[in-house]
């Protein structure tokens, strides 16, 4: 029952943080959406049991992309015009 | 060069990060994770320095040079390992706690030494990435 319970709450937030991060106009806050969304996911992965999975996806999807796309808009403009 | 709260929690988080990193690649044939995913951890906790502190006295060529000495280490232990043990890479579709002292973090033979090339490849190559991302020529 908790496990069910865990599981609906972070496919919600799963979804709530993906609309974030397409509605937003501030591209850093669309950034730190996208990696809300990547650890709840790599979460996700861990529930149903690939923790392998899980850990690729946390370190790849929450650190790697986050910090090459905070270099890539400290180059460009912050905010969507 | 970020702000003051950027770098101080960077540089306070940076040694257990890498730390996890190191663990991850240690103990790749006994837990899940392993060379790739503790690379990518080791990876990271360098890409946050990188990015809160840029990136003074981390030269391009000497991770590349690294990331292929990684690599021809690992090509060179899977060939030890299928000359001198029985194949190592039959070994890897069998379970691969096997051989003298079975789940202790010193067996499995070769597989621990491929799993550190691993994770020093993955770790040199996707840094080289960050760097190229932050110099943006």
């Amino acid at each position: 029952m908790i496990f069910l319970l865990v599981q609906i709450f972070a496919l919600i937030v799963i979804i709530i943080s993906a609309l974030a991060a397409i509605y937003s106009k501030d591209l850093l806050a669309a950034v730190v959406s996208l990696a809300v969304m990547s650890l709840v996911l790599s979460l996700e992965f861990y529930l149903l049991q690939a923790p392998d999975v899980a850990m690729a996806e946390a370190s790849v999807g929450a650190a790697l992309t986050t910090a090459i796309f905070v270099l890539a808009i400290s180059k460009t403009r912050r905010y969507e015009q | 060069m970020m702000s003051r709260i950027v770098r101080d929690v960077s540089r306070l988080t940076f040694p257990l990060f890498a730390m996890f990193g190191f663990y991850l690649v240690a103990h790749g044939h006994l837990t899940p994770g392993g060379g790739f995913q503790g690379g990518a951890i080791i990876a990271s906790s360098i890409a946050m320095i990188m990015v809160a502190y840029g990136i003074y006295g981390l030269k391009e060529k000497l991770l590349s040079i690294s990331e292929l000495a990684g690599l021809f280490s690992f090509l060179i232990l899977v060939y030890f390992g299928s000359h001198f043990a029985h194949s190592a890479v039959e070994e890897w579709f069998k379970l691969p706690v096997v051989g003298p002292n079975a789940g202790h973090l010193i067996s499995a033979g070769v597989i621990p030494l491929m799993s550190i090339a691993v994770g020093f490849e993955v770790a040199c190559g996707i840094s080289i990435i960050v760097i190229a991302m932050r110099k943006g020529d």
